[in-house]
């Protein structure tokens, strides 16, 4: 009896390293060659090497706090202007430089919108778990790529893996959190890293290099923001000469956390997202001076691009 | 952790691995109790607070069957003491009128209970409707209820139990938490199947161990549903839900709308039948086994046969507890003897099945939505239904006339195409926002007809690609196949497992494979949400 059951255990245990051994090795197959230049831990933001050089106006950068507020397909049918999300999750401000770095050598937008939740996390050697797991198995990512290699157009396919919400993630769930006064005005600060500071004022500088726009902006999030980081992020914007917007001091977004929130007032869902895009969209687009692209031709993937994320969001939520 | 499909990372990757070491790992006697335990858990994690509508159903099932018994007991013990006949009858009477009046009650209040959370607002606002064609004054305030998942599941469930009780085909059930076990399985908590107690209960709560066998052909049955899932109905979602909600703004004609009709029913059918996959799989996992709901349907040759091999068990559900108890009441069985002595053998019969035909399809109609769309659904099905009954004397003699053998293969092959026909108009109904929407779909599909907007490309911008064609035809042909086998009587899964393993793991590590890249999931996709979990 015990034989057979190490017998069939042994045969589980063989299949399942089988299976992963073909899914990593499907992996390789299908993940983008440029990844490897990004030097990327997470999938996502390389959508954005597949844009067209010099197309977009905003480019977003920070950790799953961007992702999940800012939405560039909502923003350019509210105001045309063309942008991406390069955030990945728990992103370190080391990554972003390096992100900043790679997106902007073949874009030049106006302005460069960093999340500033990641200002205060403090860089580590090591990666998540799921990071690695996700980097390891990127075909969970990548597998639509599959339409690259069959040739059933007659045009050529782009090779590079082109994501369609341009960089944002789509969180659908509901789960409501405790509301309370997380924005009680103080003069306390709360202390950002020094390493941090240095990651910060480089990327400024870099962008500043180019003639481009840095705005820091903080994200509606219960369980992140206080007023003390506000400050923290108020005083080094100040002294980096970058723009400064806490969207959790803008009542007129009228988050509303029981129904706005994927995770308990952690990050937005779509609904939150949405809100925000309706604040941000007008906000970026008269502070920057953004042109409406709407009616341009060579936008015209963008304006497709709406109707299947209006499908997205036609659907109803269970939450 | 939130939980709103089977087929989800939530339920398949956390969940369930969960549930089965925990099962696999814990004695005999407790493993009731950790299915139990996990059942309210998912129930609690996708209805919350609701989750007490569910425990109030149970209980009162669970009592009103112990009175049923006692009540019966009651009526043996008095039987017996009984010096005639006559005071026999007056005893059994008088038992069975208050054995009648309990079980009325208790279906009542689980059907009040399902009628007030999710119809409700439908009936108040036809009341409001008819208030103002009326031109009265008189509004009523349109109240908003939230209904626990599967209400429409269980309910159907707890009758099934109390009037099996009643009609003694079952005993009661001195155990609360087997009943409980029953009515809330985990895995047919949100779209089914409706089990009967006779079929599940005993085995739920026996807390067999888990085998090797049972895991593996459970896992594959969980992945061939998940295949139909996320490959086809994930990849149909954005164009169907495009073509039917759109269809005015976009000023659709009717060959995209006939499309939409194919489209939605090969979706309807992949994403119930794969949830329904998952489901049946959860349970072969610990050896427990859910009854099928989907008996290849589109194979079938007539709408009634469609019936009996589509959402089996609601079919069946309708046919034991509406069907027969209609058919058989006292004044129909009377109209029947009647009729037969006007109307001979086959059209006698005729006027008691069409009115429990109406009955049967009207609260089918109904269960499945509360909109007039859904009623209309109903009715469509009823008059399909009633139209082929009264005509097949009339159809058999022209067949005859015409020498066409119904059982020869293009005979066949027509009736199969024709029924698929008349199921995708019905389902076009069934997916409409509203009976004018209805109405509207059916007057561009029959007074707009063009092939020309379908094949002149402009299906592509509807939320569909090239590649989502070829994998869309590849992955039906698979279904079609294994359908098939199935249909000639053959066993797919047996087959493959007697197979050597190095024939074996490449068809399993295949189905993965399939799945990981062909799923439609990440970037555009809109994943469909379980469509039978909302009724």
């Amino acid at each position: 009896m015990k034989q057979i059951i190490i017998k069939k255990g042994i045969k589980a245990i063989s299949f399942v390293i089988t299976l992963l051994l073909v899914l990593l090795l499907l992996s390789l197959f299908f993940r983008p060659k440029e990844s490897e230049n990004f030097k990327a831990n997470d999938i996502k933001p390389l959508g954005v090497l597949a844009e067209a050089e010099n197309s977009l106006d905003v480019l977003f950068f920070g950790d799953s706090e961007a992702y999940t507020s800012f939405s560039p397909i909502s923003f350019w049918d509210k105001e045309g202007f063309s942008s991406f999300v390069c955030a990945s999750s728990a992103q370190y401000l080391s990554l972003t430089k390096s992100f900043v770095e790679q997106a902007l050598e073949n874009q030049s937008p106006k302005v460069v919108v960093i999340e500033t939740n990641a200002f205060f996390r403090k860089i580590r050697s090591e990666n998540s778990f799921w990071t690695r797991f996700e980097n390891l198995f990127s075909i969970l990512e990548y597998h639509n790529r599959w339409k690259n290699f069959i040739p059933l157009k007659i045009e050529a396919t782009p090779y590079s893996w082109k994501d369609d919400l341009k960089g944002y993630k789509i969180y659908k769930m509901a789960v409501k959190c405790k509301c309370k006064d997380y924005m009680q005005k103080t003069d306390q600060i709360e202390s950002i890293p020094e390493t941090n500071i240095q990651y910060v004022k480089d990327i400024v500088n870099y962008c500043k290099d180019k003639n481009i726009e840095v705005l820091f902006v903080s994200t509606p999030s219960i369980k992140n923001w206080n007023y003390e980081r506000h400050n923290a992020v108020e005083n080094l914007a100040k002294e980096v000469g970058a723009d400064y917007l806490d969207l959790n001091l803008q009542e007129s977004i009228k988050i509303n956390w029981k129904t706005d929130t994927a995770d308990a007032g952690d990050h937005l869902n779509f609904k939150g997202a949405e809100k925000v895009s309706t604040f941000i969209a007008p906000y970026l687009a008269e502070k920057y001076n953004l042109e409406n692209k709407k009616g341009n031709s060579e936008f015209e993937e963008w304006n497709k691009l709406v109707s299947k994320y209006q499908m997205i969001f036609d659907k109803k939520s269970y939450a | 952790m939130r939980f709103n499909s089977y087929i989800s990372l939530a339920y398949l990757g956390i969940f369930l691995p969960i549930v089965l070491i925990a099962y696999g790992i814990l004695p005999k006697k407790i493993r009731p109790f950790v299915l139990l335990g996990a059942s309210l858990a998912l129930f609690w994690f996708m209805s919350e607070f609701l989750v007490a509508y569910f425990i109030l159903s149970t209980i009162l099932i669970y009592l009103s069957a112990l009175w049923l018994d006692k009540l019966k007991a009651k009526q043996k013990a008095l039987s017996a003491l009984a010096e005639s006949k006559e005071e026999k009858k007056a005893i059994k009477k008088a038992s069975k009128n208050k054995q009648l009046a309990v079980v009325v009650v208790c279906i009542l209040i689980n059907i009040g209970i399902l009628a007030v959370l999710k119809y409700s607002p439908f009936f108040l606002n036809n009341l409001n409707l008819i208030f103002s064609l009326a031109k009265s004054d008189i509004s009523i305030d349109i109240p908003k209820f939230l209904a626990p998942i599967g209400i429409s599941f269980y309910t159907l469930q707890a009758v099934s139990y109390i009037h099996d009780v009643y009609k003694e085909k079952i005993e009661a059930d001195r155990n609360l938490g087997r009943v409980a076990l029953f009515m809330c399985f985990f895995p047919i908590i949100m779209e089914g199947p409706i089990c009967r107690y006779s079929d599940t209960a005993q085995k739920l709560w026996s807390g067999e161990s888990l085998k090797y066998r049972n895991v593996t052909f459970g896992i594959q049955k969980i992945l061939f549903g998940m295949m139909k899932k996320m490959v086809i109905a994930d990849r149909l979602n954005l164009i169907v839900t495009n073509i039917f909600k759109n269809h005015e703004a976009l000023n659709l004609d009717g060959g995209i709308v006939a499309l939409g009709a194919l489209l939605y029913t090969i979706e309807l059918y992949a994403e119930f039948s794969g949830t329904i996959d998952v489901v049946i799989g959860s349970g072969e996992m610990f050896g427990i086994s859910i009854p099928e709901n989907f008996r290849q349907p589109f194979f079938a040759k007539s709408i009634s046969e469609f019936w009996q091999r589509w959402h089996i068990t609601l079919g069946t559900w309708f046919k034991d507890y509406i069907f027969y108890p209609v058919t058989m009441s006292e004044n129909l069985k009377k109209l029947t003897k009647k009729a037969r002595q006007k109307l001979g053998r086959h059209y006698g019969p005729m006027p008691a099945t069409i009115i429990a035909f109406f009955c049967v399809w009207f609260c089918n109609g109904l269960w499945h939505g509360a909109g007039w769309q859904y009623i209309m659904f109903g009715m469509y099905h009823f008059v399909l239904i009633s139209i082929g009954s009264l005509v097949l004397p009339l159809s058999n003699n022209v067949l005859g006339k015409l020498k066409i053998d119904r059982n020869k293969l293009p005979y066949k092959i027509f009736t199969i195409v024709r029924t698929f026909l008349f199921v995708c108009i019905g389902e076009l109904i069934f997916n409409s926002s509203g009976f004018y929407d209805s109405i509207s779909l059916l007057k561009i599909l029959f007074t707009d007809f063009s092939l020309k907007t379908l094949f002149n490309g402009s299906i592509f911008n509807l939320g569909i690609d090239h590649y989502d064609l070829l994998i869309l035809a590849v992955t039906l042909v698979i279904v079609f196949i294994v359908s098939f086998s199935k249909e000639k009587g053959k066993n797919v899964r047996e087959e493959i497992a007697a197979k050597p393993i190095f024939v074996r793991w490449p068809i399993y590590i295949g189905l993965i494979v399939f799945i990981v890249v062909f799923g439609a999931y990440g970037g555009s996709y809109a994943p469909i949400d379980p469509i039978y979990a909302n009724f």
